[in-house]
């Protein structure tokens, strides 16, 4: 596991590093948000149940397609750039929560038997 | 086991990173918009939303005058997804940058999905190879360069659904459902909606031959008809909330041609208008080596008929009946061609590396002789995908083939500083597609020929402003050629009494109306 976070770290950090030499603080901006609702839904959809690198590359489209989904709901009302930030935050908190909860069933579960 | 995933991470960054570099060469340097027709129109309807920072539900006012109104009464005629992504990636990143880097992301889809579809089917060295090489695939960048199609990036995604697919019906077959790949599948189909439905018909089709094909091998139902039932409950609740953007103008006029039989017996069908021949030769596209690699692959694939080659076949049938659509009166594959290499350059790759199994020799001999097959298949790939590719990329509407500084600075004037509701009529910019790009960067209702007019006509002058844009010829060949001075001259004799409320850069705007 720790070489697999190896791995996502430095494959995030050279993704963001590649659009800040060709784009600058543009190219930097959009791989922040891509790299951080990716490894939100990819977070989710490992909980779910499914394979990392398929929870990967689902990721990318689908959190693109929930942000904008939701994006173009609530725009109408706090405009598209409020309801941006706003779904990336709730995809945040959706990934933060059913992480917390796992981890929460697993300690439970590892419980030591009372003597 | 832990060490191949880690590989598995490790080059599915290492293909993000390539495909990014690649793809985006068209804009790395240049930075102005590029596409030919359809670009402008996508471009614009997320720029249309990133201006105001408002979504949109009709079309905006430079589509006043335009036969898109007609499409879906004025309404968008796309779900509003793919074009809102690129309005918040504008927002994020600028007017330009943002949103090509988003069509550029969206495109490149395909050479990650491929990577676990094959990986699920043939293992992790054909998957690698395979999806390496799809990066340089000449009809997917064509499709993304000339249009920044939707359809690319939602062609991308049928290799995801295909994978559910095989993963539910091998669990189902072997009487372990895993039910969550039925319902991953059918959320799969509805993001495929949000960004383009063409490729829906692609994936549909595919799983359903794929069923027929596992019946027939297996004598089973290959799937639980709740766990369809749910999947289709979850394409309703997910596409319904958008249905109002969804227009079907193909499957309305949908009538069987006989006269259309013999183009069965051609493997693109009937040719439609509106690419060069060029797209129509298959080694002008995929080069020489993909063809008989790719039949290396088909025969092995026949000869073994496992799960796994039935799906790549059934995939491949697929691809054939939507080349085929003009039986039924559909014109559309001349997109659905862009799926080619998607199916066949993983048939290729996977074929090659069997060979080996095929000779009587020992394993470890196999083992060497399909690692100096991958390497050969990688030099060759380098050497005769990728430098085409790169000058595809790199030269993408290089000079005035784009819009230029000049023009770029009179349509930012327009919309700075006139109102929404006035209109314009332009002369003088070189090409259709250019007044096309005038048109959207200028947020205005811009009439004008969609041929070359080198005269004043009265139209002109029912108009807000005219807009005389001589600054492509100029560039092009050092002052005015004939046709267009003698427009400058018709400028002159009718504008003579009026300053330009622009000028600048050989583009003047006047105020009519």
């Amino acid at each position: 596991m720790d070489k697999n976070i190896a791995v996502y770290a430095g494959g995030s950090v050279a993704i963001v590093g590649l659009l800040e030499i060709l784009f600058g603080i543009s190219g930097v901006l959009a791989g922040i948000v891509i790299v951080i609702s990716t490894v939100s839904m990819a977070a989710i959809l490992i909980k779910v149940g499914f394979e990392e690198d398929f929870s990967i590359v689902l990721g990318f489209p689908a959190s693109i397609l929930f942000n904008s989904s939701l994006s173009y709901g609530l725009g109408f009302f706090i405009g598209l750039r409020n309801a941006f930030f706003l779904s990336v935050i709730i995809l945040i908190v959706i990934a933060a929560i059913m992480w917390l909860r796992s981890s929460t069933s697993i300690k439970k579960h590892h419980k030591s038997p009372e003597p | 086991m832990k060490g191949s995933k880690t590989i598995e991470l490790g080059i599915i960054f290492f293909l993000i990173i390539i495909s990014l570099y690649f793809w985006t060469l068209p804009f790395q340097k240049n930075r102005l918009p590029f596409g030919d027709v359809d670009s402008s129109t996508h471009f614009t309807l997320a720029d249309s939303m990133s201006q105001t920072n408002k979504p949109i539900n009709y079309l905006p006012a430079q589509f006043n005058n335009t036969y898109y109104l007609k499409t879906n009464n004025g309404k968008l005629w796309y779900f509003p997804q793919y074009h809102t992504g690129a309005a918040i990636f504008q927002l994020m990143s600028g007017r330009f940058v943002g949103a090509y880097l988003f069509f550029a992301l969206m495109s490149i889809l395909i050479v990650l999905t491929s990577f676990i579809l094959i990986k699920e089917l043939f293992g992790l060295l054909p998957a690698a190879i395979s999806s390496f090489w799809l990066v340089f695939s000449s009809r997917d960048i064509l499709w993304y360069i000339l249009g920044v199609y939707p359809q690319v990036a939602s062609f991308g995604m049928v290799p995801l659904f295909l994978y559910c697919t095989y993963k539910y019906v091998t669990s189902h077959l072997e009487k372990e459902p895993k039910q969550i790949y039925a319902f991953a599948g059918a959320v799969i189909i509805a993001l495929q909606f949000f960004v383009h439905p063409q490729a829906v018909f692609i994936s549909g089709l595919t799983a359903a031959i794929f069923g027929f094909v596992m019946i027939a091998k297996h004598k089973k139902i290959p799937f639980d008809i709740k766990h369809a039932g749910i999947g289709i409950a979850i394409i309703i609740v997910l596409v319904l909330p958008f249905i109002g953007f969804f227009t079907t103008v193909e499957t309305e006029k949908t009538t069987l041609i006989l006269s259309e039989l013999p183009s069965l017996f051609k493997w693109y069908g009937t040719p439609e208008s509106g690419m060069p021949q060029q797209y129509y030769s298959f080694t002008a596209m995929h080069g020489f080596f993909l063809l008989p690699l790719a039949i290396i692959g088909v025969i092995l694939m026949l000869l073994r008929r496992k799960d796994e080659d039935l799906l790549m076949l059934s995939w491949l049938f697929a691809y054939y009946v939507a080349l085929h659509m003009s039986l039924f009166g559909w014109h559309r594959n001349l997109r659905f061609m862009e799926v080619e290499a998607h199916i066949l350059v993983p048939i290729a790759v996977v074929g090659v590396l069997r060979l080996p199994s095929l000779i009587p020799m020992q394993k470890n001999a196999k083992n060497i002789a399909r690692i100096v097959l991958s390497a050969i298949l990688i030099i060759s790939i380098v050497t005769f995908a990728v430098n085409p590719a790169h000058a595809i990329l790199k030269n993408a509407f290089e000079g005035t083939a784009r819009i230029t500084p000049a023009q770029l600075g009179a349509t930012e004037w327009i919309k700075d500083k006139t109102n929404v509701q006035d209109t314009f009529y332009l002369l003088g910019t070189s090409t259709y597609t250019k007044k096309k790009w005038m048109r959207v960067l200028s947020l205005r209702q811009t009439n004008f020929k969609n041929e070359n007019e080198f005269s004043l006509s009265r139209a002109v002058f029912n108009h807000s402003y005219a807009i005389f844009d001589y600054s492509d010829w100029i560039a092009a060949y050092g002052g005015l050629p004939e046709p267009v001075a003698a427009l400058q001259a018709e400028e002159i004799s009718n504008f003579n009494q009026s300053r330009p409320v622009y000028s600048k850069d050989n583009i003047r705007v006047y105020k009519i109306g």
